[in-house]
């Protein structure tokens, strides 16, 4: 049975003969690429999902890629699979419903959480995780991983003017409820 | 302030904050001791082990620890290949249920929450508290009955019969959930700020249980054997087909127990 919410890893397209130089398939050690990952992908399921559920969030994207290590491994980008699917779990309400509960009850009934953001920053988040899913996810992508339109592009499986019309949309609702200039004055 | 100075900000402190509290070798560990590679028909076999231990550890702590700390996590994932048999929901109450293949339980004494793959869910609320406002005060006294009146005609929802029906062999009361056009909506339900109208509370969970927007729900109100009330929700992340809903989850609900204790 297939998970829609997390997708099978792709081959990679660089294959020999494909127009692209061949190149070695050296594939990173699991251990290696999760300790390096990690930390960020749970900064990508807080901003998404709020601290509660992040690190649950976080670990279930790591397992999936663990699950699948041959397949994702070999990947142009390992790391773009694990983002995807992060950020697809942190934007599903099951998923992260589900997750709350299971850090619930690691915590003897009370939430685990992190140090507190300065409230002007939990003020942006929050409203980050008011905007639409795709919105949500793209804008947290550009800022977390400080990534341009076309790494997001890849990352959440789209094309480059999907993603550039979520950021405008995005950047514009956040900047209006933000009370903030979209851009810096020049 | 422009929203990249703010944005950047934001993120900085968010991965600053993250960095310093995150135990990564730890939850390495924690993934490898509970993970299994792809092993195919396997992993089905080793899951009915994993479900049976689990469900009678929980079981077992609930027993040794009433009303004090809460048992570890129960995640089953259900059989695909064996003869389904009842499972304890590890609630604090008597309760069991037959979990669709692919479904999966997670449950704290208060709260049990089986998903499906998709979008489906099915949750088992025991001892619930309404969230009264003074538009919509919360009913008194409260009874399975009261509730279901309460909710059905919630200003925050569209206004739905109660329909007396019976769920895990109790009498209880049927109602229908959609968010009201115009709702006053919060965005406390949610981790994720979605808009929802909030309708009860668990003593276990700081987020409250309400309906998020864009999504249906069907509530049954019972009084368990012990008098306790537990409402169980059916629902569907971002689907407002109640027919779809009520197909997915209506095998999981006919096989719901709440047997005295």
């Amino acid at each position: 049975m297939t998970d829609p919410v997390i997708d099978e890893p792709r081959r990679s397209r660089r294959e020999p003969g494909s127009g692209s130089a061949p190149r070695l398939a050296v594939a990173e050690s699991f251990d290696a690429f999760y300790l390096r990952e990690l930390p960020s992908l749970v900064a990508l399921a807080r901003a998404l999902s709020g601290s509660a559920a992040a690190e649950d969030l976080a670990q279930e994207a790591m397992m999936a890629a663990y699950r699948r290590w041959d397949e994702v491994a070999l990947l142009d980008l390992p790391a773009a699979w694990v983002r995807r699917v992060c950020a697809n779990l942190s934007t599903s309400l099951i998923r992260r419903r589900a997750a709350e509960t299971r850090a619930v009850l690691r915590a003897g009934g009370q939430r685990t959480a992190y140090a507190e953001l300065p409230p002007e920053d939990a003020t942006f988040w929050a409203e980050v995780r008011r905007l639409p899913r795709r919105q949500a996810q793209a804008i947290s992508l550009h800022y977390v991983y400080d990534m341009a339109v076309s790494d997001i592009a890849v990352t959440l499986d789209c094309s480059e003017s999907t993603v550039k019309a979520h950021l405008v949309r995005g950047r514009s609702a956040l900047a209006r409820r933000l009370g903030v200039d979209e851009e810096d004055p020049s | 302030m422009s929203l990249d100075t703010r944005g950047r900000s934001a993120a900085q402190e968010l991965l600053r904050s993250t960095r310093s509290d995150l135990e990564a070798r730890t939850m390495l560990d924690t993934l490898h001791r509970g993970s299994d590679r792809r092993t195919g028909p396997r992993v089905a076999v080793v899951a009915v082990l994993v479900a049976v231990v689990l469900a009678v550890g929980a079981l077992s702590w609930s027993a040794w620890h009433p009303g004090g700390s809460t048992p570890p996590a129960v995640t089953t994932p259900t059989p695909t290949a064996t003869s389904p048999s009842p499972a304890s929901l590890g609630l604090s109450e008597p309760a069991t249920a037959v979990p669709p293949p692919g479904w999966t339980l997670v449950s704290t004494p208060d709260l049990a929450v089986v998903t499906s793959l998709d979008h489906y869910f099915v949750e088992v609320l025991v001892s619930p508290t309404p969230i009264g406002t003074s538009k919509d005060p919360a009913p008194s006294p409260l009874t399975a009955q009261s509730l279901a009146a309460w909710v059905s005609t919630h200003s925050g929802l569209v206004r739905t019969a109660v329909v007396p029906t019976t769920i895990g062999g109790r009498p209880a009361f049927q109602v229908d959930l959609r968010q009201a056009t115009g709702a006053p909506r919060g965005t406390v339900c949610d981790p994720a700020n979605r808009d929802c109208v909030p309708l009860v509370r668990l003593a276990s969970h700081q987020l409250p249980f309400g309906v998020v927007g864009g999504t249906v729900g069907r509530a049954y109100m019972v009084t368990l054997p012990s008098g306790r009330i537990a409402v169980v929700a059916a629902g569907a992340g971002g689907d407002d087909r109640i027919d779809a809903l009520v197909k997915a989850t209506q095998p999981l609900l006919d096989s719901l127990a709440f047997p005295a204790g």
